[in-house]
This record gives C-alpha cells, sequence and structure tokens, in this order.
C-alpha cells in the first residue's frame, strides 16, 4: 500500500512539475524535462522494469495533457527507462559526472528521435530545432539535482531501490 | 527453467509489449477506443494545467459564456493600484490587466459575434510551441473542427488559427505559424492583392503568391478574405515587416509579424459555424 502511495504521488509530483515547468519555460530553449530525468534515474535505480513502466505512464500522460501523439512520448521514455536500466551495471549513477553526462546522452538521442517520429509522421519543412541542443545540456545540468531529490523522496518513504534481473 | 527465462527477460518483454501498444496507438489516433483512452487520461493530466492557467488569471473571475460574464468583471480603477503595498499591488496590477483582457474580449463578443465562446489557454506543448495550443472548452461546450479561433490585441480581434481537434472538454488549435496552416488573406487599402499567409514554425508569417509588381509596402496590413467561408472576412492576420522574393523567384513573399502573438495568449474566441456568419 506505501508502496503504491509513494508510487502514485511521484507521478503526481512529476507531472505537475513539468506542466508548471512547460508553462513558464515552454517557449525558451532550456526548457528542463523533468519527466526524462525522473525515468533515467528509476531506470537506473531500479532496473529498466521500473524505468520503462513508469516512462510509459508518464509518457501517456505527457501525450494526453498536450493533445499530441498518443503513445510518441510514452514509447520514447520506455526506451529511455529501458536503455538506463540495461546499462546501469555499467554505469555508476551516484557519480555527478555520471549522471551529466548520461542523461546528456539519453536526452539527445530522445530529441533526434522524438524529431525523426514527428517527421515521419508530419508533412512540411520545419526550421532547424536548436532545442536539440540545447534541453539536453539544460537536463545534462538539472540531473544531479532530480538523481538527489529523488534519492532523498525514496528515503523518506525509506524505499530502498531493488534490483530487478533482466 | 522456464521461470528463470521469463525472469531474466521480464523486462525486454515488457519493453515490446509497451512498443507494442504505443504503436498501436499511434497508428489508429483516430479510433473511438484511442480517443476514449484519451479522454479518460486527459482528466488526469489536465488539472495541473487548468490550475495553472487560473493562476495567471490570477483573481479574476473565471468566464462564462453569456451575459453574466459582463457583470462578473467590474471595471476596475487603475488609479487604485497606487495606494496598495507590493504584493496586493502586484496581484491587483495583474487583475486589471486581466480585467481589462476580458473586458476587451467580452465587448468584442458581444458587438460582433454574440455566438462565439470564451476559451482560456489550458496548455502548451514546448516542442510544438508555435504549431498548436489546447484550450479548456471541447465538444460538450460547442466546439467543432475548424471553428476560427481570435484573439483581442488592443480592441480588436486578430487570428489566431482554427480548432484542429475536439475531445469531450478540452480542443486542440492549430495556431497561424504551424507550417502546415494556410490562410486565404488580402492586403487592406486600395491595393487590395490576395495571397496565402503561411506559418513558419517561428514567430512571424509569411503572405505568399503576391505578383513581382506588387505595390504591398512595410506596415500594410493583412487581413483575411473570407474565401471558402473558413475564416470570416476581415479579421487583422498581421503586418507586412519584410518584402522579398520568393525561393523560385516567380512570386514575391511577405513576411508579416502575426496581429495575435502566439506567446501572449491567455483567453480567446471561438466562432462556431454559427458565430462566423454573425457579422
Amino acid at each position: 500500500m506505501k508502496k503504491t502511495i509513494y508510487y502514485i504521488l511521484t507521478l503526481w509530483i512529476f507531472l505537475w512539475l513539468q506542466v508548471v515547468s512547460n508553462h513558464f519555460l515552454g517557449g525558451t530553449l532550456f526548457s528542463v524535462q523533468w519527466i526524462l530525468l525522473a525515468v533515467l534515474h528509476y531506470g537506473l535505480s531500479s532496473g529498466p522494469w521500473v524505468g520503462e513502466s513508469f516512462g510509459f505512464i508518464w509518457g501517456l500522460l505527457i501525450d494526453a495533457s498536450s493533445l499530441g501523439l498518443l503513445g510518441l512520448h510514452a514509447t520514447l521514455f520506455s526506451l529511455a527507462g529501458y536503455a538506463a536500466g540495461i546499462y546501469r551495471r555499467q554505469l555508476d549513477s551516484s557519480k555527478l559526472w555520471t549522471q551529466c553526462i548520461f542523461s546528456w546522452m539519453v536526452s539527445f538521442v530522445y530529441f533526434a528521435l522524438y524529431l525523426l517520429i514527428v517527421r515521419f509522421l508530419s508533412v512540411g519543412e520545419d526550421p532547424f530545432p536548436w532545442h536539440i541542443l540545447t534541453v539536453p545540456l539544460a537536463n545534462a545540468v538539472m540531473a544531479p539535482v532530480v538523481f538527489r531529490a529523488l534519492q532523498f523522496w525514496a528515503q523518506v518513504w525509506d524505499m530502498t531501490p531493488q534490483e530487478r534481473q533482466s | 527453467m522456464d521461470w528463470e527465462l521469463y525472469e531474466r527477460y521480464r523486462s525486454t518483454l515488457l519493453l515490446a509489449g509497451i512498443l507494442f501498444v504505443s504503436a498501436f496507438f499511434l497508428a489508429f489516433q483516430k479510433t473511438s477506443s484511442v480517443q476514449h483512452l484519451r479522454a479518460f487520461l486527459v482528466r488526469f493530466a489536465l488539472p495541473p494545467q487548468r490550475y495553472l492557467t487560473q493562476l495567471h488569471n490570477s483573481d479574476a473571475p473565471a468566464v462564462q459564456d453569456q451575459g453574466s460574464a459582463e457583470s462578473a468583471v467590474p471595471p476596475l480603477a487603475s488609479s487604485d493600484v497606487g495606494v496598495l503595498g507590493g504584493e496586493e499591488n502586484r496581484k491587483l496590477q495583474v487583475l486589471t490587466e486581466e480585467n481589462d483582457r476580458l473586458r476587451e474580449i467580452l465587448s468584442l463578443k458581444r458587438e460582433k459575434w454574440p455566438r462565439a465562446m470564451v476559451a482560456h489557454v489550458a496548455g502548451r506543448d514546448p516542442q510544438r510551441w508555435f504549431q498548436e495550443l489546447v484550450l479548456d472548452k471541447g465538444k460538450e461546450d460547442g466546439l467543432a473542427i475548424d471553428d476560427p479561433v481570435l484573439a483581442v490585441v488592443g480592441g480588436r480581434e486578430a487570428l489566431v488559427g482554427r480548432v484542429l481537434e475536439v475531445s469531450a472538454h478540452v480542443s486542440k488549435v492549430m495556431l497561424l505559424q504551424d507550417s502546415l496552416s494556410a490562410v486565404a488573406a488580402t492586403v487592406t487599402g486600395d491595393r487590395g492583392e490576395d495571397g496565402v499567409v503561411e506559418g513558419t514554425d517561428e514567430h512571424q508569417l509569411l503572405l505568399k503568391y503576391l505578383d513581382r509588381g506588387t505595390q504591398v509596402k512595410i506596415g500594410d496590413l493583412v487581413v483575411t478574405t473570407g474565401l471558402g467561408k473558413a475564416f470570416p472576412p476581415g479579421v487583422p492576420i498581421g503586418w507586412v515587416v519584410n518584402m522579398e522574393p520568393d525561393p523560385r523567384q516567380m512570386f514575391m513573399q511577405a513576411t508579416l509579424h502575426a496581429a495575435a502573438r502566439s506567446n501572449e495568449l491567455r483567453a480567446v474566441l471561438v466562432l462556431g459555424a454559427s458565430g462566423t456568419s454573425d457579422e
């Protein structure tokens, strides 16, 4: 029961955080993707199962809230959670630089895939999306903050990450 | 042994399932089952956006549709603002601005489009900032696909875009700035040259297909023609800020400064099918 409340609250809080962030920083080139960072944290700390599950639910909620393509963010966040979970044994996620660089790389790949899918499903010529360069940087800078906050949040709820086999 | 194998590949199997479900959603966006799921998810995802919109509108009363709305927005003297302290002063200032904005919209609605509906911007997707926005009204409030959406700027209406998708209580608007948007337009004044305004996925718009000997000049106002009945005629779209030949050198094209800046939209007017004929 406690675990369920913890997961639901986490989902809800980060959804709010993302919506608030989009509201105030969405038009800038430095809007942070808090949900993506949280998915990476859960992938790295609890394995691919938790990472991709969180990614899928958050992705669906983001797709629904923006009335965008339902399933697009769900796919990308799930892949990010899975990738984080798969590489968790090769990475020391407690290190600051690891968090930054891994977040930057995944964010970049996420944006590249996002643009590829959107371009594939729509028509017209878009200008060069500069945020593909800037948002991953913003994500990398904020990754340690999110990782630390989520560790603290788990401690408050006495939730130690459970490793799962993959 | 089989159980061990399952445990080993459990996360991969889950990913495959997720990808399959997501691909299904992407491929069948318009089916009723996916639309129902979206409507269900919106109930969870929209409250934060609605709250933020209300927060942004500060203490301003929520705008209803008909006559009660006008009485709900009493005039506020700007001189009152000066006598209060910092925080209250700021809140009052925001309230005053919001008040003015709503009064402008309601006044225009009363004068020109009595059957139009006032809706608030409920959300934006940062990745599609110049393409779309989400309104807090939907099918059950009377909105329909292709309804024109206007904003009020300086007491005059300005074209924002058209309704692209509607669900029960929210709807998505395609902005003029979307590169897929095209609106029949004309330049005001004696010249009256027609063209097509297209989006660029950035702030500015392009008025295309002008004659190479065009007399259009910087500062001219561009409005809708009303051709095709998609939009009412005479609604301002933007002002000409630059003229240049198009990439193929066959026509001239004008860069427009949009009359309704997509970054400043809070409340909009949605004209129903009847709304366009009320003029």
